[in-house]
């Protein structure tokens, strides 16, 4: 029987990394707090019935609790006659630059997408844990990875600008 | 950029985060205050079952309805069904009930407050009403509507069915259109019989209901009773 000492235990152990996976969910650190908390609260009631391993079901309400919030929330987009202004991939970018455009292009992608990135990338799940946490498929898992990998790759701050033939010449 | 520079990105980015050495109590604080919710949720729901529970158990089966002047307030009732008025033809309402299925035998006990007495039922179209007192035996009487919604009906005038000076039990019942006239035509013509040394009029009406099916159906009978001052109602000679 797993009882109050366990989950205690659970969360002074898991917490801390659980807060960094929800920062990487929703991009600051007092919502990530909150999200954590709820989330853990919610595994308290079932955690006599989920298994030694509570990590999964941990990721899995984590995931579905953001989601929700995601779907409830403002999330701060502001509208704008202007696009913001994009880097000229020509231009010789440092790698900070370069990192802080990829983190602002994490920022836009849809929430399920941005899960599995921090999922797969950051917690290094397998993506049949990847899937038990969101609750889908393996192949629903490869294709939204595949997807936001897309994403970040093709938008407009992280294309790398390939040198037209006549240029080689 | 790569996988390894995504890796790194995320590791980076979230490093850093500030601690909070109150976050096992701030947790034990929201298991509190969630299961208080879900106690104070649980027992809002296991009273709103009782009183569905008590509601079912109560209405519309044998209950009797006791003499006593009832007032709206008393009487919940939906917008579509009209409320009988607190007087009719100058007699005052002595018993009231609201009743939502057809095909069950309400009892209303009533006390006569004077030398006549009337039914007023409100029920709505396509069913009939079926009425039974010691006096007047069985009545069969078409619900009215005005407009689509349920109206009153005085179906039995005054002086017809009350016996001066002592309780009357009323038997009232709707059922849709047409079934009770086929049923009595069944029973009368052999088709089925009442058992033998059973009152013939009581086994009718309860054989009705027997094989009919419960309907909802918002519907209500008021009685009247006192001296009748309207001469469209009052029975000239009595």
């Amino acid at each position: 029987m797993r009882g109050w000492a366990d989950y205690t235990a659970y969360v002074e152990a898991r917490s801390p990394r659980l807060l960094r996976t929800a920062y990487l969910f929703c991009g600051d650190w007092a919502q990530a707090e909150d999200l954590v908390q709820t989330a853990l609260a919610k595994v308290w009631r079932v955690w006599r019935r989920i298994s030694d391993q509570p990590d999964p079901y941990v990721y899995r309400v984590l995931v579905r609790t953001y989601a929700s919030w995601r779907r409830r929330h403002w999330h701060g987009e502001i509208p704008t006659d202007f696009p913001p202004e994009v880097a000229d991939p020509r231009d010789a970018m440092d790698a900070a630059v370069d990192r802080a455009v990829l983190w602002a292009a994490l920022g836009r992608l849809p929430a399920r997408q941005r899960a599995v990135v921090v999922l797969r990338y950051f917690e290094d799940l397998s993506e049949q844990a990847v899937a038990e946490a969101m609750n889908c498929s393996v192949g629903t898992v490869k294709s939204q990875t595949s997807k936001a990998l897309a994403k970040l790759r093709i938008d407009p701050g992280l294309t790398v600008h390939v040198p037209a033939r006549e240029d080689l010449s | 950029m790569t996988i390894h520079d995504l890796h790194d990105l995320l590791d980076e980015r979230s490093s850093g985060a500030p601690g909070n050495a109150r976050r096992m109590a701030e947790i034990h604080r929201r298991i509190r205050r969630s299961a208080r919710r879900r106690l104070a949720a649980g027992a809002l729901a296991g009273a709103a079952v009782l009183v569905v529970a008590g509601g079912l158990l109560q209405w519309p089966g044998d209950g009797v309805t006791r003499t006593t002047p009832l007032t709206s307030a008393t009487t919940g009732r939906p917008e579509a069904l009209t409320e009988p008025p607190e007087v009719f033809a100058g007699m005052g309402r002595v018993a009231y009930g609201r009743y939502n299925l057809s095909g069950t035998i309400t009892r209303l006990d009533v006390t006569p407050q004077g030398p006549d007495s009337a039914i007023v039922a409100t029920c709505p179209a396509g069913f009939e009403l079926l009425q039974r007192t010691p006096l007047a035996g069985t009545r069969l009487t078409r619900c009215d509507t005005r407009g689509g919604k349920p109206a009153p009906v005085p179906v039995t005038p005054p002086g017809e069915f009350l016996e001066n000076g002592g309780p009357t039990r009323l038997e009232v019942a709707i059922l849709p259109e047409g079934v009770a006239a086929s049923a009595y035509a069944a029973i009368e013509f052999g088709s089925t019989s009442p058992q033998a040394g059973v009152d013939r009029t009581s086994i009718k009406l309860e054989a009705l209901l027997a094989g009919q099916p419960r309907k909802p159906a918002d519907w209500s009978v008021a009685v009247y009773s006192g001296t009748c001052t309207d001469r469209r109602w009052c029975v000239p000679v009595r």
